[in-house]
């Protein structure tokens, strides 16, 4: 049997094929105007939830590599500090060497008013401020980590930054390890310098050294986290890229891709609209007299 | 043999024809109306004797045709199916377009969604891990905390919006389907009175069939007729039975299911007894399932995001320290764990030295609390993972809605087609009855010509031999 096509049948079905076709062109369209593939979650769920995993993980790989460049940063500082005051350090040693030399009161008492000089030169880079807060006075609040006297006023808390997910970073030395009693012995060794007693000079000379040796243990340390923050820093950016190209890989279009299927629904919707124009026009009316 | 039998014969033959083109007429002027069937003229030949008797001898071989019927070409069958299709693309198309609103939404994944102010969140956390002595840090975490909780609230305020505007849609298509019961019900009477034989009858029974294809739109109804009275059912209780109409009713019950979000379930009842009408499809069921269970079903998951961040962030700030070594703080409220009260605690709201940044017992600038808040977004079951399940879901949900409802959409397309390809008015087709129609008249009329001509010889001409 021959189906009935009327021409409300015919007329209704080609226009709904029509709009359809039109639809699927303005989706492509509006798609490649965006250049997302992903404009909603329906557009496929399992997609945009793994693009809003991969969002937040974006996110907390940026912290991750703010908080890398200000440990860098925060490290960089304390190194420059300890190298400083090594240095200082060296020289009151020289000094103290010097005055052992049989010298006079008069000299010995410069050589030892340079000391004190070092001492509170040592002490001002031991209260090094970043953002207002000294790096060497550990969780500890106040604008000082050693007191003017030479005591340590900070505490032993760790000031640490998170470097990934689930590790982080001690970025600070308490001050009472980095310097020792670095004050105490620079302090005692002024004295004795003044006191003129050899046997005393030279225990002085002992006492610094070590507190030299305690620096350059603090300077080690200090160096070596700097190095691993740059380390980190740098895998924290290989990370973020990765991230970012799987993000894009998921959110956005395959621009060659989506211009190919656009040019295919486009010459489809041309054939449809050729295809209507031709089966709407003529009736039985045409051809009768 | 009566000598004008003929002529009335051929006079059947021109009554014929006419109404055969005044049947087309008709079929052409309605061939663009909705719901409009088209007529078919049936004739059958006039029968001499139909009842056969002794003696009864014909010498005619017939006394020309007679009109059977005008038909409607329609097959109840076929209309069962094209209102089933209906009524279930309908349902379909309903929820599909109350997920989508709610879809909308939630912009993801994009810059502006919730999980951007969630993830800006704990990003100001971070800052004050880095610098927990700054002010300035302490006051964005305040400050991003509020824009969070102030996209919860306008989130949550336009779903709840979005549910109230289909909560009245399904009062206003329950008045719909009262009204078009009622229409059904009058066209019962209006054929009744008229006869279903009679030709004027046609275009009323096109009407009430067009009535009760809207009526399947809105709402899925069983349709049986007997008589010429047509009576629709709902579930298994009937909505119109001959001249008279129930009525329904959209009232708001009670629902332990819904107390909690602060709603009441949308039930439609019979408004006579009160009992709850079942309604399986029609744009009500689309919308009533939207209204009692995807929009709220949302709303939930939404308030659960919101309970969790206030739980999270709050069981980890009030074991903190503050800045000047306060503790106990609660950051949000903690008595307010839904999306539409989520608010900051009076605790720390405008003080943000009270932010609680540090391990207890640790040094003030300690950081470890908001170190452990900087990385909550990527707790498992923490608040973001809510939320990330909560999008999926809702597109999930919203991507089948949509495929069922133009599944749906081809369903109703293919059994359109059928009734069409049945009763639809074909030009072409009436075209060629129209010229066939008018060649009958055209030579009915010689053929009454003939015979007066006939006629003419016999009268005027016969026995004037040698006048």
């Amino acid at each position: 049997m021959i189906q009935r096509v009327p021409s409300t049948l015919l007329a209704s079905t080609l226009l709904s094929d029509l709009t359809r076709g039109h639809a699927e062109l303005a989706g492509l369209q509006a798609r490649i105007a965006s250049g997302r593939q992903i404009e909603k979650a329906s557009d496929d769920p399992i997609a945009a939830a793994s693009a809003l995993d991969q969002r937040g993980q974006i996110r907390r790989s940026e912290q991750h590599d703010r908080s890398l460049h200000d440990a860098a940063d925060w490290l960089r500082l304390s190194d420059d500090a300890l190298t400083a005051s090594g240095e200082l350090l060296a020289s009151a040693r020289s000094l103290i060497v010097q005055a052992n030399n049989n010298l006079g009161t008069t000299e010995r008492e410069s050589i030892a008013v340079s000391i004190e000089g070092l001492r509170s030169d040592i002490l001002q880079l031991a209260n090094t401020t970043r953002g207002g807060r000294p790096v060497f006075a550990g969780t500890a609040a106040g604008s000082m980590a050693f007191d003017a006297g030479g005591a340590y006023v900070g505490d032993g808390g760790a000031v640490v930054r998170d470097t990934g997910d689930g590790t982080s970073l001690v970025v600070n030395l308490p001050g009472s390890t980095a310097f020792g009693d670095l004050f105490d012995a620079l302090a005692q060794a002024a004295s004795d310098v003044r006191s003129g007693n050899p046997a005393a000079m030279a225990s002085s000379l002992v006492r610094t050294d070590a507190a030299a040796q305690t620096l350059a243990n603090g300077q080690a340390v200090v160096g070596a986290r700097a190095q691993q923050a740059e380390r980190l820093a740098a895998q924290t950016g290989v990370k973020l890229d990765q991230l970012r190209g799987q993000l894009s890989e998921l959110e956005d279009i395959d621009l060659a891709q989506a211009i190919v299927d656009l040019k295919v629904q486009e010459a489809s919707f041309q054939a449809a609209l050729g295809v209507t124009g031709r089966a709407v026009q003529p009736t039985l009316l045409d051809f009768l007299r | 043999m009566p000598t004008f039998t003929s002529l009335n014969t051929a006079l059947t033959g021109l009554q014929a024809s006419r109404l055969a083109t005044e049947v087309i007429a008709h079929n052409i002027a309605n061939v663009n109306t909705t719901g409009y069937t088209r007529r078919r003229l049936l004739l059958a030949a006039e029968a001499v004797g139909t009842v056969p008797a002794a003696y009864s001898r014909s010498d005619t071989p017939g006394h020309g045709v007679r009109v059977v019927e005008v038909t409607r070409m329609r097959e109840a069958y076929l209309d069962a199916v094209f209102r089933d299709a209906t009524a279930a693309g309908a349902a379909s198309t309903a929820l599909a377009s109350a997920l989508q609103r709610a879809e909308s939404v939630f912009p993801e994944p994009s810059d502006d969604g919730l999980a951007h102010e969630m993830a800006a969140f704990w990003d100001t956390w971070a800052s004050v891990a880095n610098d927990p002595g700054s002010l300035p840090a302490r006051t964005s975490v305040l400050e991003q905390a509020r824009s969070l909780t102030d996209g919860l609230h306008d989130t949550a305020n336009r779903l709840y919006g979005q549910r109230e505007a289909l909560a009245r849609s399904a009062v206003s298509l329950v008045d719909r389907v009262n009204d078009l019961a009622t229409k059904v019900a009058e066209l019962n009477t209006a054929i009744q009175a008229l006869g279903d034989d009679d030709l004027g009858s046609a275009d009323l029974l096109d009407e009430r069939d067009r009535v009760l294809d809207e009526l399947s739109e809105l709402i899925d109804i069983q349709v049986r007729t007997t008589d010429g009275l047509t009576s629709v059912s709902v579930g298994a209780s009937a909505l119109v039975a001959g001249s008279h109409a129930e009525r329904l009713a959209a009232v708001d019950v009670a629902d332990p299911a819904l107390s909690g979000l602060g709603l009441q379930r949308v039930e439609v009842q019979w408004e006579l007894s009160g009992r709850p009408a079942t309604i399986s499809g029609g744009e009500l069921a689309g919308v009533l399932s939207a209204v009692n269970d995807a929009v709220p079903d949302v709303l939930r998951d939404l308030d659960a995001v919101a309970a969790s961040l206030v739980s999270t962030v709050n069981s980890l700030h009030t074991a903190g320290q503050a800045l000047d070594g306060s503790t106990g703080w609660s950051f949000f409220d903690p008595a307010a764990t839904t999306a539409r009260t989520v608010v900051l605690s009076a605790d720390v709201d405008g003080v943000p030295e009270h932010l609680a940044a540090a391990t207890l017992g640790a040094g003030a600038l300690d950081a470890g609390i908001a170190r452990a808040l900087s990385s909550a977004g990527g707790l498992a079951g923490g608040p973001d993972e809510g939320y990330v399940r909560l999008v999926a879901d809702l597109g999930t949900a919203t991507a089948s809605a949509m495929r069922r409802s133009s599944t749906g959409d081809v369903v109703l397309a293919r059994a359109h087609s059928d009734r069409q390809s049945l009763g639809g008015v074909d030009i072409d087709e009436e075209m060629v009855a129209l010229v066939s129609a008018q060649h009958a008249y055209s030579a009915s009329a010689r053929v009454m010509t003939a015979v007066d001509e006939m006629l003419d010889v016999l009268i005027n001409r016969t026995g004037v031999v040698g006048r």
